[in-house]
């Protein structure tokens, strides 16, 4: 779909869809580049909102159209018309609300059936909060499908940068790209808990060499 | 089908609203109309819905409706397929399997080709095994037409088992099986098809190339790839005797020499080599197919280790990212199925040769695969053989258990004779440099590191460096006791190594990072091989005398070291400790070490004033903790030199060269060595240690100077030397109450006889120490925090680092010193009767006594009844619940956890009456109002308001906010676990299990008791005797309920069950009424959070007891289920009548689970969150649950709370 009102640019971009239950912090995920600000407040987004966020790499200038689709069911239903054309993809859950990561599957496999074999990352949102009802070893669906994992916090800027930087490496096939300059990012109003975050970071690392679960629903019964 | 004006029309509405719907430009309103109508089309006419979608999917129409059309099309299938008859259904397939063929047309976009295959796989998903016998032809056929022709094919064949084997939460149990059984019976046919295309499509592409034909090439690269994602979706369920028998196994494993195709073949590999052996008669089938698996493995590892080791420019980033693919199956094949290849001694070998391989690549990413593999062998290794029953003599139970583990043990010795001394010494090799960071690196070229990649911070998905190097140490222990000689010799070599070079160097600084790398893994191999039992590793004498010669080599060198530079020092030190467990075998050596450290010690300048003397500081402090250490390691061949110590500390101290905090320390060290030396001698070394103190302790001139009035604290304050001699003073009470605890295995035969060491000290330390506690406490009631001069009130609010740990930011202005030095406390290191005490002086000051004060408590008071018959609990009280009102959440938190928690658990049930009504009675009535005041704030209004002073002046900051929640949540969580540790098996020995099979009503009403019968020996009936510390008691459990705190509600829920079990026991009419009302709404209410689901199982296990054995003697549980929203008489009927079939608690639950759940129309979200309710395709029309505001983690959702439901 042509992205009428949107000056082209002579850089690269690249269309990336962002999909995930309603409420995970989709939206404040990306406006947190475009402002910086922190929506404390929450709407729905309805159908979709695209926005072009820039980064400066070492090789040049690239471009991220985002599709910040929507997550609640009411307004979806024409979702998968969103994917066509997207070149990555970012799958959102809220760590504090289980239901959400339930769902990453089923994001998956519709983004898969749409999109042929593009780079994803899965993002964990919200670890900010003190109530964490997702523990990093119990994310293993990454792992499975070979997709990027990281933790995130739109409210403290935590890792905000690592899925672009990612998702660009993997696009221009460059493992050493690196971002040159910081996006113009607010300072964080919150300070996530770096300590307790190592510590998860650590379960994740020893989830990693633990084998798989032979079923993911096993670590929720 | 039919085509009339109005279908027209209707198919160019749909269109445009599509069009309307995804364009990101329509307004909100268009956008919400052309929603509307499409899901009213959606859910209109059905053959409308039909031939409109068919109609759209055409060629005519543009990318983004032909995708939607498919979408309603797949929605048909999936939601309304039975309002179609059977002839229509058939048209509908027929129609959908001639769209493959319509579209199978190279210029077609992937995604459309893919929805194509996605709706026929539907159309079989619904229809079933019948429909996909006979489609499975057609399907043969279609696919031999062409390479977008086999692609298509190959998506359905992806699609549909994983939309039979995962995606599968709309399908009923029955209908599960019945395509997965219709799936796997169609294997034979499957599979073989697959090869066929892989070879046939695999051989096109690579003769179209030749021919130059690049774009037809490129048709059949995509039939390849699509054809392997179809065996994917295989990998992980169909037998591995089909994959082998079918030739998949042998295909993938030839594209992995491909470049375009090895990352997809591999993936392959990568689901296949941790499948499980089945207990079937398959296994030696299995066995066969994953000893090709290797096969194949192994050939490319080779392939690639020896080209990687040869000509490192060869190999780029992809080659690296496919080594990484195989190392990770090459790790899973060895960790899940190594038996496979055991039998075979070379391919055995030559298995564990690549995994060296792999570990000791340059590339960390290959190498920390491999190790993942290395830790998984020796764990399962040296894991004790599990001990067969022997006892009952016979039956073949008991002989097949032998067998079984004779085999295993057979297998572990093979794998064991494999590991030879190369292979230790590599791995230690690599480990030893490897321990290094490359943020540690200064200059980035000490010692011949190689070009080995070393760990750092930038890696990503490995956690932090200390988890990997203790995966490192886990593995160096394990192959020190395997391997005691290789180790130690391996060790001392490279520590020798070490120090050489650093004499050598012309900045022994530089090489420091090194050198203090190689500490721990000496400590590994020292602790391992001379730890544990009593026996050390190895065996025999000849071993025993090659390595005391080692380990006596290496000592000398160390104690030959003549270093002053008190990083060196201190680096030094470390080393002789780590060799204390050799000393607890060769006690001759232990002399010579201590005289070391004392020169050590000596060699270091004590000058307070100097900042840059602070490094010598520290090194001192670390010398003292080296002594520590020594003395719980070395055991009891430290107790000869005890004297000798005693002296050297008596002169130093004399000379005024020992300062508090050190000899703190070697205090500490001092009692840590009487421990071992039996109850006697700790008696007398607590008495040499303890009467110097308590002659300044005791005077009542200072008591009176300081702690009579609230300002005499504040004179206390400018008086720096004295406050902190009080200070060191209690901090060495503590180490006193820690230290001279009995020695497990002593215990059990002197506790009773012997008192405790301490117990005679206890009346003289603590009473000034209660008036100091009462005092400090003081200074936060309102009346005298006003006449306070400014740096007390200050200094009373909270430092940066409790911020900064409240906010959860690490914390960068905590220097080294103050991290490692954790035994006495962070802040006397630079303290010590010097300036004017600043703020910062008095903020830690006060946090230090209360830090240590506390534990002195509660540290005396677990030495029982001592402590409550002689100290009197009035003055306890006052010092510490009389300013209850005025006290932090974090300062609350702390009382309770390191006075209260240790007084309640330790508290003799015959003191109960004396002391818990005292002292909990205020606690809890407080607490309860603050707890629920500060809920409500958080849960209705954002913000959780909480008494702390922070020190931070704006108001709305989100940064108040976080640190509020984190203190209420940590202060709940106390309390509850205050009320959990009441309720444990110990302080309620009384309190019998229920029977496992209950029946409704089933306690017989003449065997109640009264409460007062359990009072005595249980703590929770003690606490519901007395009404004064029921009431805020219960009051908090029902709260907590509500509070969305997972943590707190596990401790809560385990007091209640106590509770519960105390109002069925006994004919408490109160406590009925209170459990069958008020609890039973409570957990309901509770189950409506999605923050308990994890608790979920216990919440209905309770209301499930409320219900059975109360509901009889009481209406409140049936009058509460019939108030839920949803419920009829006929369903509580039902439950009842179900009840009364069954004696199982396990289904009792589920059928209260059932019936809470329907009563609430599904509303529970703590047991909703457990379903697998997760369509969310465009294929559901069913609407979703509200989803919770972001931030504060409280779930508003739309009135699920009791306020709806009751």
């Amino acid at each position: 779909m042509a992205l009428p009102n949107q000056q082209t640019v002579d850089y690269p971009s690249f269309k990336l869809v962002i999909v995930g239950d309603g409420g995970t912090g989709k939206t404040t995920f990306v406006k947190r580049h475009l402002t910086g600000e922190f929506e404390k407040k929450y709407e729905p987004t309805i159908g979709v909102e695209v926005h072009p966020l820039d980064f400066f790499t070492n090789c040049g200038k690239i471009r991220f159209y985002c599709w910040d689709t929507a997550g609640q069911e009411k307004f979806g239903g024409l979702r998968d018309g969103y994917y066509i054309h997207g070149q990555c993809a970012i799958i959102m859950f809220d760590v504090t609300a289980r239901l959400t990561y339930k769902n990453v599957p089923t994001w998956h496999r519709d983004l898969c059936r749409v999109c042929e074999n593009i780079p994803i990352v899965l993002c964990g949102n919200k670890v900010d909060v003190k109530n964490r009802q997702v523990k990093a070893k119990q994310v293993t669906f990454h792992r499975k499908k070979n997709l990027q994992y990281y933790e995130i916090s739109a409210k403290s800027n935590y890792n905000f940068e690592k899925p672009f930087l990612y998702l660009a490496r993997k696009l221009a096939g460059d493992p050493n790209l690196h971002f040159v300059e910081s996006p113009a990012l607010a300072p964080p109003e919150v300070h996530i808990d770096l300590a307790a975050q190592q510590q998860h970071e650590a379960e994740l690392a020893a989830a990693a060499s633990q084998p798989l679960p032979d079923d993911d629903d096993d670590a929720f019964e | 089908m039919e085509e009339s004006n109005s279908n027209n029309s209707t198919v160019n509405n749909v269109a445009r609203a599509i069009v309307a719907a995804l364009d990101w430009n329509s307004t909100p309103d268009a956008r919400k109309a052309a929603v509307s109508y499409l899901e009213s089309i959606k859910a209109g006419d059905i053959r409308v819905l039909a031939s409109t979608s068919f109609l759209l999917v055409k060629k005519d129409w543009s990318s983004e409706i032909r995708l939607h059309a498919f979408k309603m099309l797949q929605h048909l299938v999936r939601l309304r397929w039975e309002e179609f008859s059977p002839s229509e259904r058939r048209n509908f397939s027929n129609v959908a399997v001639e769209l493959m063929s319509e579209i199978a047309d190279p210029c077609e976009e992937w995604a459309l080709k893919s929805q194509t295959a996605a709706l026929v796989a539907e159309v079989v998903r619904r229809e079933g095994p019948n429909l996909w016998q006979e489609l499975f032809l057609s399907l043969v056929s279609l696919s031999s037409k062409g390479p977008v022709q086999a692609e298509l094919v190959s998506m359905m064949l992806r699609w549909l088992p994983e939309d039979i084997t995962v995606h599968n939460e709309d399908l009923e149990g029955d209908r599960r099986r019945l395509l997965l059984r219709g799936l796997t019976q169609s294997l034979p046919e499957i599979l073989p098809l697959l090869y066929t295309l892989l070879e046939r499509h695999f051989g096109e592409a690579l003769s179209e190339v030749g021919r130059q034909h690049l774009d037809i090439a490129k048709q059949h690269a995509a039939a390849v790839t699509a054809t392997l994602n179809a065996i994917n979706a295989y990998a992980e369920w169909a037998p591995l005797s089909d994959l082998a028998k079918f030739g998949i196994i042998h295909g993938c494993g030839f594209l992995l020499s491909s470049p375009d195709f090895r990352l997809h073949a591999c993936e392959f590999f990568k689901l296949v080599s941790p499948r499980k052996r089945p207990a079937d008669d398959f296994a030696s089938e299995f066995d066969s197919a994953m000893s090709s698996i290797f096969q194949i493995l192994m050939n490319v590892s080779r392939e690639f280790l020896v080209r990687s080791n040869s000509a490192g420019g060869a190999i780029d980033e992809s080659d690296f990212e496919f080594a990484e693919y195989v190392c990770e199956s090459m790790v899973s094949l060895g960790s899940s199925n190594l038996q496979c290849i055991l039998g075979d001694s070379t391919m055995s070998s030559l298995y564990l040769q690549q995994m060296l391989g792999f570990f000791q690549h340059f590339k960390l990413a290959l190498h920390y695969q491999s190790l993942q593999f290395w830790l998984a062998l020796m764990r399962d290794l040296m894991s004790k053989p599990k001990l067969s029953v022997h006892s009952s003599g016979e039956g073949s139970a008991a002989n097949n258990a032998d067998s079984n583990s004779a085999q295993v043990d057979n297998e572990k010795r093979k794998i064991l004779n494999f590991l030879n001394d190369d292979i230790c010494s590599t791995i230690l090799d690599i480990s030893f440099q490897r321990m290094l960071k490359k943020e540690r690196l200064i200059t980035g070229k000490a010692l011949s590191l190689g070009a080995l990649e070393l760990w750092s911070d930038d890696f990503e998905g490995k956690g932090d460096f200390g988890q990997y190097r203790s995966r490192l140490f886990e593995l160096i222990k394990f192959i020190a006791s395997n391997k005691p000689l290789v180790a130690g010799a391996k060790v001392s070599e490279r520590i020798i190594m070490i120090i050489k070079n650093l004499l050598n160097s012309p900045m022994p600084a530089e090489d420091l990072a090194v050198m203090e790398s190689m500490q721990v893994a000496l400590e590994s191999v020292v602790s391992s091989i001379f730890d544990g039992s009593n026996e050390f590793a190895g065996g025999s004498s000849e071993v025993h005398i090659a390595l005391c010669g080692i380990f006596e080599g290496l000592l000398r060198e160390l104690l030959s070291l003549n270093w002053t530079e008190p990083a060196l020092v201190e680096v030094l030190g470390h080393y002789l400790d780590a060799m204390g467990p050799f000393l607890k075998y060769f006690s001759d050596a232990v002399g010579s070490v201590i005289n070391k450290l004392f020169e050590l010690l000596n060699s270091l300048p004590f000058v307070v004033k100097d900042p840059s003397t602070s490094s010598a500081r520290h090194a001192r402090l670390q010398i003292c903790t080296s002594f520590i250490r020594i003395a719980k390691a070395a055991d009891k061949s430290i107790l000869p030199h005890m004297k000798g110590i005693a002296d050297t500390m008596a002169y130093l101290q004399r000379e005024g060269r020992l300062l508090r905090g050190e000899h703190n320390l070697l205090g500490e060290a001092f009692l840590v060595m009487a421990s071992a030396a039996g109850v006697q001698q700790q008696q007398e070394v607590l008495a040499w240690l303890l009467e110097p103190l308590s002659q300044q302790w005791i005077q009542i001139e200072w008591q009176n100077n300081y702690l009579s009035e609230p300002l005499g604290l504040v004179r206390l304050c400018s008086e720096t030397a004295f406050m902190w001699s009080l200070f060191h003073t209690i901090t060495f009470f503590e180490k006193a109450l820690k230290r001279s605890g009995m020695r497990k295995g002593q215990s059990n035969s002197t506790s009773s006889s012997t008192p405790h060491p301490m117990a005679s000290h206890l009346s003289w330390m603590l009473p000034p120490l209660l008036k100091l506690l009462r005092a400090i406490h003081s200074l936060w009631s309102p009346s005298v925090f006003q006449v306070l001069p400014g740096e007390i009130k200050a200094a009373m609010s909270m430092s940066d680092v409790e911020r900064s740990s409240l906010l959860g930011v690490g914390n960068p202005k905590l220097s080294k010193g103050a991290l490692t030095f954790i035994e006495g406390s962070p802040f006397d290191v630079n303290k010590e009767g010097y300036t004017e005490p600043n703020e910062t002086d008095i903020r830690n000051w006060l946090k230090g006594i209360r830090d240590s004060g506390y534990n002195v408590l509660g540290l005396s008071a677990t030495i029982g009844d001592p402590f409550f018959k002689c100290i009197d609990v009035d003055s306890v009280t006052l010092a510490l619940i009389e300013n209850i009102q005025s006290m932090e959440f974090r300062h609350k938190r702390q009382l309770v956890h390191s006075v209260l928690i240790p007084l309640v658990k330790s508290c003799p049930p015959d003191m109960w009456e004396v002391w818990l009504e005292k002292l909990l009675h205020p606690l809890f009535v407080h607490c309860q109002q603050a707890l629920s005041c500060s809920w409500f704030g958080l849960l209705h209004q954002g913000r959780a308001k909480v008494p702390d002073n922070h020190g931070i002046l704006t108001g709305s900051d989100l940064k108040v906010e976080v640190m509020e929640e984190k203190l209420l949540r940590d202060l709940t969580r106390e309390i509850c676990l205050l009320l959990s540790t009441i309720s444990s098996p110990g302080l309620n020995t009384s309190l019998p299990a229920l029977e496992h099979s209950g029946h409704v009503g089933r306690v017989d009403m003449s065997s109640l008791k009264d409460l007062d019968a359990f009072a005595p020996s249980s703590m929770v009936g003690f606490l519901l005797k007395h009404k004064s510390l029921a009431i805020p008691v219960l009051q908090i459990s029902l709260e907590a309920f509500t509070w969305t705190d997972s943590e707190a509600v596990t401790k809560v829920c385990s007091f209640s069950a106590s509770v519960v079990l105390l109002a069925i026991l006994t004919n408490n009419v109160d406590l009925r009424e209170f459990v069958s009302r008020d609890l039973f709404s409570a957990l309901i209410r509770g189950l409506a959070l999605e923050s308990n689901a994890f608790i979920s199982a216990d919440l209905v296990n309770l209301c499930r007891e409320i219900f059975i054995y109360l509901c009889d003697r009481d209406p409140a549980p049936r009058q509460i289920l019939l108030s839920l929203p949803c419920i009829t008489p006929n369903d509580l009927h039902a439950f009842e009548e179900a009840l009364t079939k069954t004696a199982s608690p396990k289904e009792q639950k589920q059928h209260m689970r059932s019936l809470l759940l329907l009563a609430t129309g599904n509303n529970l979200k703590a047991l909703a969150a457990q379903k697998n309710v997760n369509i969310i395709t465009n294929v559901t029309a069913r609407p979703r649950g509200p989803v919770s505001a972001p931030g504060n983690g409280i779930e508003e959702g739309d009135s699920v709370g009791l306020a709806a439901i009751l």
